[in-house]
């Protein structure tokens, strides 16, 4: 096993924290790339080239940039795609992509990087200990882990955590439903209950949309 | 050649009543409609162009929330509803976003909270029966997201050239660009040339307030009015580009 390194301790520390740990490494990543960039990369020429050539992010991503709020960042940006588009529109031709959207390209390199990390240190005791305090991995990257594993199966512990940790959801959603009921309508929803409905979901399909 | 519609009979159904015009979805779609015949979907149509974003867009959101709100509700324990989800897993990443929308109210979230817990419950038999990590199938509202989308811009193709629609068309905030690609595909001669022309005039009205918004930024010009549609620019420009 290599020596511990900076991947590794935030995907360690993002198991003390809500939701599959590499989805939120990942939203992280992104809020951060996308922040810097509305904040400080606006006017950067590499910047803008690679988004001219994108036609600019994928509609995952855009809605995330309006999320940020950054609108005189977004309008910069923008205001340059629209009279590129309308340029060929006037000409007759339709505008086409000549690349991926930026974020994705990075989101992809980040996903692979923690999916690495995470299969290098799954024997580590310590990491160990951070995932079973976890929420567990979600589906998406579950089968990510498991279809890198070429040679060997996904190890018992790590399955029967996730067996677990499925459990406990379908245990808040069983509560959630009992606490609908007229018979129940004194009884208060814990935070978990409450919002079971999109962990479930965020369980069997990740955060990235 | 009849197009292989992905629609069930039964989908059909509870998306028909809702707009009362996609009846035709089963209809042979590479035939165009006579554009003298106008129909409800014309005029639902013309409908949509009075309000803002693409009406392909629109179209397809609203027919789509209104299937999850009704089968999350009155479906509940519908086979043709049940079992599709249970190979899919769900819904994929883009409409388990509109699953999120829908279980904001209270009735579908109830229906939403009862499939989930039987689908958490097909993975973690799988798993006990170590038969590894389900893969998803195709999710079900993609095949109808296609259907409703062809639809869409099928019915904008076959009005492209009727006078009415044109003059709608020309105020209203047009068709974003991806679904602008897939009219364009479908049309030639006058039809096509028109669309080109009406979204470089949509598009000029549009950068035209983007310029007007970002000058408005700048503290010299801070306290001039902001129109409404100003304020809005840089969001529309994003959908514009990416859809709604």
């Amino acid at each position: 096993m290599r020596e511990k390194f900076s991947t590794y301790f935030e995907l360690r520390d993002a198991c003390y924290k809500s939701g599959c740990p590499i989805c939120r490494l990942l939203d992280r990543r992104i809020h951060d790339y996308l922040e810097s960039l509305m904040y400080e990369g606006v006017n950067a020429t590499s910047v803008r080239v690679k988004l001219r050539d994108a036609l600019g992010f994928c509609h995952t991503h855009a809605c995330k940039a309006i999320k940020l709020g950054d609108a005189l960042g977004v309008a910069i940006i923008y205001e340059d795609l629209l009279q590129l588009v309308a340029k060929q529109l006037g000409e007759g031709q339709m505008p086409q992509q000549a690349i991926a959207c930026p974020a994705c390209s990075l989101r992809r390199v980040f996903e692979q990087s923690y999916g690495r990390t995470l299969r290098e240190f799954l024997a580590d005791d310590e990491f160990q200990q951070a995932l079973q305090s976890s929420d567990g991995l979600c589906l998406a990257h579950l089968h990510q882990l498991s279809s890198q594993e070429k040679t060997i199966a996904l190890p018992e512990w790590l399955i029967t955590l996730v067996r677990q940790k499925i459990q406990q959801r379908r245990r808040r959603l069983a509560e959630f439903l009992r606490k609908q009921d007229v018979q129940a309508k004194n009884e208060r929803l814990s935070e978990g209950e409450a919002t079971a409905c999109e962990d479930a979901i965020d369980f069997l399909v990740g955060t990235n949309e | 050649m009849r197009r292989r519609n992905r629609l069930s009979g039964w989908d059909e159904r509870i998306i028909d009543g809702f707009l009362g015009l996609l009846s035709r979805i089963t209809e042979d779609s590479s035939k165009s409609r006579d554009p003298r015949v106008k129909f409800v979907g014309y005029h639902e149509l013309l409908k949509l162009l009075g309000e803002s974003g693409c009406p392909v867009c629109t179209i397809i959101h609203r027919s789509l929330l209104h299937y999850l709100n009704v089968v999350f509700i009155e479906q509940l324990t519908a086979p043709e509803f049940r079992e599709p989800l249970q190979d899919s897993l769900g819904y994929c990443p883009k409409h388990s976003t509109l699953v999120r929308l829908a279980a904001k109210k209270k009735l579908p979230r109830m229906g939403i909270a009862v499939v989930y817990e039987d689908l958490l419950e097909q993975v973690e038999m799988r798993l006990e029966k170590h038969e590894g990590i389900p893969i998803p199938s195709t999710c079900p509202l993609c095949g109808i997201e296609n259907d409703l989308e062809e639809y869409a811009v099928q019915l904008i193709a076959d009005y492209c050239g009727d006078e009415e629609l044109q003059q709608h068309y020309l105020v209203s905030d047009g068709a974003c660009l991806p679904h602008l690609r897939m009219m364009i595909a479908k049309l030639e001669g006058e039809p096509r040339k028109f669309l080109f022309s009406a979204e470089k005039q949509i598009l000029d009205r549009l950068t035209g307030n983007l310029q007007e918004f970002m000058r408005k930024q700048d503290h010299r010009y801070s306290k001039d009015a902001m129109t409404d549609a100003e304020a809005s620019s840089w969001k529309q420009a994003v959908h514009f580009l990416v859809g709604e």
